[in-house]
């Protein structure tokens, strides 16, 4: 029973690995063919959840399965884990804010846009000041 | 905008390119410089530090430390490294001769990002100083050491300065001359634990040099290297190394700070206080 938990989770590991090499090679075609400065953000984004967190939590899930590591293995988890719950919260912030400053210095505005509700609110409420 | 790609040009110049990349890389490997050495071999210089930086048998020319940079560094050209604190140090200097006449005022804005950058900021400033820490305090015994730590240290005040506002360390009491203490300490820390062995030296009579860190048969002072802590058992603490190593986390991490924050510090203030154009 044990011994096929513990299968279970090299393999998921190892999808996991794979899974986030095929996202990052989709994000990187992303980056190429999408036109706008918004729409390269969500593939960079892809590039860094779908291509960062999902082999790290891999590799943790791998280690952990190696018995030749010793004790050793809890440390590469460990760091594993950490790294990719720090890249999990800390890449959607950085895409949110450069998003944010671009749109708020009006440096590129999101087109084709069929409706802007964030620019209708930012001018009335420069316009109130 | 797509346009049709992969003409005949392009890819002869991107062919072109890569073989000039090509050919410079193999000239430079193999007739410019020296070669370059196979990885199983050291050279001299380097078998002679690996050999004895921690090797018990040998403790005449050892650093009691079972990292070789900060052996280096802090010990057999220990001299070199505190100049190179000082310039650091007359660098920031030069840094605050630039806002001389600025003088604070009672409260700064605290309006960073949003809210989600704020949020995540806030989660994420207060691990980076405990790596900084870590780094640090494990300078003796693994990669890392005083100046690494104290930079990581800075990120985490860069971070708090971008994101939550330079109010935000400012009205906290992050104060220039604050920060120069800091720094100040540092250093006076740094120039006693170098003089300590010379002055023990001279009052026992022996011969003892600047920033010696271990027992020598012809200078017969030395730091120690072990200590018996309750509750942690035998620690290595490799003599001066882990005091240098913390007193320059102090300075570089007070320092760096103090230089982000008078980079931070609004233009229209600085224009009123006179120091600038």
């Amino acid at each position: 029973m044990y011994e096929l938990v513990e299968a279970i989770i090299y393999y998921v590991g190892i999808v996991m690995v794979i899974l986030g090499g095929i996202l990052d090679l989709i994000a990187s075609i992303g980056m190429n063919r999408f036109k706008n400065f918004y729409l390269r953000l969500h593939a960079a984004t892809i590039g860094s959840i779908g291509g960062g967190f999902y082999p790290l939590i891999g590799i943790g899930l791998v280690v952990l399965t190696i018995h030749s590591l010793g004790t050793m293995k809890y440390y590469v988890a460990g760091i594993a884990f950490t790294t990719a719950f720090f890249l999990l919260i800390t890449a959607p912030t950085g895409s949110h804010a450069l998003a944010q400053g671009a749109h708020r210095a009006k440096i590129v505005l999101p087109e084709p846009a069929v409706v802007n509700r964030l620019l209708e609110d930012e001018e009335k409420v420069e316009g109130g000041e | 905008m797509a346009e049709k790609t992969g003409s005949l040009r392009d890819i002869s110049l991107a062919v072109l390119a890569s073989l000039i990349i090509i050919l410079f890389a193999i000239a430079l490997v193999n007739t410019m410089t020296i070669s370059i050495p196979p990885q199983e071999q050291h050279r001299w210089l380097s078998w002679e530090f690996l050999t004895s930086t921690y090797n018990w048998a040998v403790k005449k020319t050892w650093a009691a430390s079972p990292e070789v940079v900060t052996s280096v560094l802090w010990d057999y050209r220990g001299l070199d490294t505190v100049y190179e604190t000082s310039v650091f140090f007359l660098a920031i200097i030069g840094g605050l001769m630039l806002v001389r006449n600025y003088h604070p005022g009672k409260k700064y804005s605290e309006k960073g990002m949003s809210l989600i950058a704020r949020t995540i900021t806030k989660i994420t400033v207060v691990s980076v100083p405990v790596v900084a820490a870590s780094v640090a305090l494990h300078g003796h015994l693994t990669p890392g050491g005083g100046f690494q730590g104290g930079s990581i240290f800075a990120v985490a005040s860069l971070l708090a300065i971008v994101a939550l506002g330079s109010g935000f360390l400012l009205n906290r009491g992050w104060s220039k001359s604050r920060l120069l203490g800091f720094r100040t300490l540092g250093l006076i820390i740094i120039a006693s634990v170098a003089l300590t062995l010379p002055v023990i030296g001279l009052l026992d009579g022996v011969k003892a040099y600047v920033i010696q860190n271990q027992y020598k048969p012809w200078a017969p002072v030395s730091f120690g290297y072990t200590a018996n802590i309750p509750f942690l058992g035998i620690i290595l603490y490799s003599g001066t190394l882990v005091f240098l190593n913390l007193a320059e986390f102090l300075a570089v991490s007070a320092g760096l700070s103090l230089a982000f924050l008078i980079i931070s510090l609004p233009r229209e203030e600085l224009k009123k206080s006179g120091g600038i154009e």
